[in-house]
């Protein structure tokens, strides 16, 4: 257990010490997703039912998944440049074991996703809300374990890619569909049936509505419907187990 | 001792036939000294390095390192591709590199000796990108070195630095492998370099045809071999055979060489001013000329090609 430690620490700390000291991400991470907030529930105010909440105010946690979403999923570019860089093969001739890379790459897509979610958390006295401790605790458990599963997909998708203008792609063409039909945009109670069962299918759905239900307790907000909780940590928890196997799996093969 | 025996190595491709890139291939490599492994592109030589640094599993055969497995903290590698982290700075590159092993490094705990052989004290601060191409190579050799490996294993580490970086590089390796009783084995098509290890193996199609000394390889070709660069060379080099005792050998279809002789002796039999010859030099033997003699067709064009491609 000792010996996965230290290499663990190191391989995390450097894919922080990358993103603290590459400053246009760190203004695009915080930047992007404030611009998109002010405009969506301005666009959108008086035209989406929000279940009775004002559309601001419905659309804050679901801003908050979309920056863990982009920032863990995205971190896991690393991979890729590690790869071509070099760096990676002396990870790889070392004896740290394999199973670091996979939980150095989660724990560092998920400190980034957390961090980049608290800076926008600043935001949160424009909305008139106010939180509970329970539920700003709550929320940054979720957000945890979000980071970590799609950092776990993120992994899993540019382990096997040499292009990271490619992993853009594919995770853009993935990533925006997962995200609106989240439940994070809009809810899915009164959408056509056919969308509701595609974002009932979405594993994201359950996160987010896990994430709305605790971000807004004590405020209240009610969120009314969803999935209850047991089936949303069963759905996200079952799908960390299986990105997390597979992704050893794939480094112990290489 | 690094002992390498018996290593087949066969590549198996869902399309097309396997490849077998290794054969039976067997040497050592004493500590202390530098083993040079050289051959054209595809003899094996990248295999081996794989196979030496468990990159690859081992199909057949064995290596060892007095007698055990060469593998982690006993081992040191410098890959072709630089495998540094061009946005730390070198101590940060080098403090990562040791958490890998399961060490914790501060400044002071950096071997001195270390650090002034390799000209890095003053650098430590400074970004790998800001570096020179010769102090990256430096720094690949420090983070190497750091773990006290016994066994060094360097793939074309001279990629990308020009001729006196080169040099001074290979001065400091051989400084180090002596100094620490290292085993290295050192990959490389740099034949002047090859040249001044201390030990040089020589693959050809997966097969080592050469384990010796490079004094001892170029034993036949004497101190100073003359070369003949012309068009029509046949009839001069039947000339030189018939009214001497001069060995020669076709380095090209322009070059001929006489093997251990001079240019006066050369020139009692050839006269310079013979419209066919273009030039005539003498220098010193190369392991480019064994290989020809060898194998009847150059190393280094092999490489050149690579390039040019």
């Amino acid at each position: 257990m000792t010996a996965i430690l230290l290499p663990t620490y190191s391989l995390w700390v450097r894919d922080l010490k990358h993103f603290i000291r590459q400053r246009s991400r760190v203004i695009g991470a915080v930047g992007q997703p404030f611009v998109i907030w002010i405009f969506l529930s301005a666009g959108f105010k008086n035209s989406v039912n929000a279940g009775g909440a004002d559309y601001g105010v419905y659309l804050f946690p679901g801003i908050i998944m979309l920056i863990a979403l982009f920032a863990a999923i995205f971190s896991t570019i690393s991979v890729i440049e590690d790869r071509k860089s070099g760096f990676l093969q002396g990870v790889l001739t070392s004896p740290a074991p394999r199973a670091s890379i996979v939980w150095s790459k989660m724990l560092a897509g998920t400190t980034i996703a957390l961090l980049q979610s608290v800076v926008f958390m600043v935001l949160l006295p424009f909305t008139g809300l106010s939180l509970s401790w329970e539920g700003i605790g709550l929320s940054v458990l979720i957000l945890a374990a979000t980071g970590m599963t799609l950092t776990g997909l993120g992994f899993l998708i540019s382990w096997s890619m040499t292009s990271t203008q490619g992993f853009h792609a594919i995770m853009n063409l993935l990533l925006i569909p997962m995200w609106l039909l989240s439940g994070a945009f809009f809810p899915p109670e009164g959408t056509a049936s056919w969308l509701a069962a595609i974002i009932r299918l979405n594993p994201l759905y359950y996160v987010t509505t896990l994430f709305q239900k605790a971000f807004f307790i004590g405020s209240g907000v009610a969120v009314a419907g969803g999935p209850s909780v047991g089936v949303s940590v069963a759905v996200f928890g079952g799908l960390f187990i299986v990105l997390f196997v597979i992704s050893l799996r794939l480094v112990r093969k290489s | 001792m690094l002992s390498i025996g018996n290593i087949s190595h066969t590549y198996s491709h869902r399309k097309g036939p396997a490849v077998r890139a290794l054969r039976a291939v067997s040497f050592e490599a004493a500590r202390g000294e530098v083993t040079a492994v050289i051959g054209p592109n595809g003899s094996g030589k990248s295999t081996l390095f794989r196979l030496v640094t468990g990159a690859l599993a081992l199909q057949q055969g064995h290596i060892t390192l007095d007698d055990r497995a060469p593998s982690g903290a006993r081992l040191g590698v410098v890959f072709q591709s630089p495998a540094l982290d061009r946005q730390l700075t070198v101590f940060e590159n080098l403090a990562h590199h040791a958490m890998l092993y399961g060490r914790r490094l501060k400044k002071a705990d950096l071997p001195a000796a270390l650090l002034d052989v390799l000209d890095l004290r003053g650098r430590l601060e400074a970004r790998v990108d800001e570096l020179s191409g010769g102090f990256q190579r430096r720094v690949e050799l420090a983070k190497a070195l750091l773990t006290d490996p016994e066994l060094l294993v360097l793939d074309e580490p001279f990629t990308g630095l020009d001729v006196n970086a080169r040099d001074a590089f290979f001065s400091v390796l051989q400084h180090i492998t002596a100094d620490r009783g290292l085993a290295t084995l050192l990959v490389t098509h740099e034949l002047s370099i090859a040249t001044r290890a201390e030990r040089v193996v020589l693959f050809e199609q997966g097969e080592v045809i050469a384990d010796e000394r490079p004094a001892d390889l170029l034993k036949d070709f004497g101190r100073m071999v003359v070369v003949i660069r012309g068009a029509d060379l046949s009839a001069i080099d039947a000339r030189i055979r018939a009214a001497s005792s001069i060995a020669t050998l076709r380095l090209a279809d322009d070059a001929l060489l006489l093997k251990d002789t001079t240019l006066q002796e050369v020139l009692m039999t050839v006269d310079e001013r013979d419209g066919r010859i273009d030039d005539i030099e003498a220098r010193r033997p190369t392991l480019e000329d064994y290989f020809i003699d060898r194998t009847g067709h150059a190393l280094q064009s092999a490489v050149e090609e690579l390039k040019a491609a």
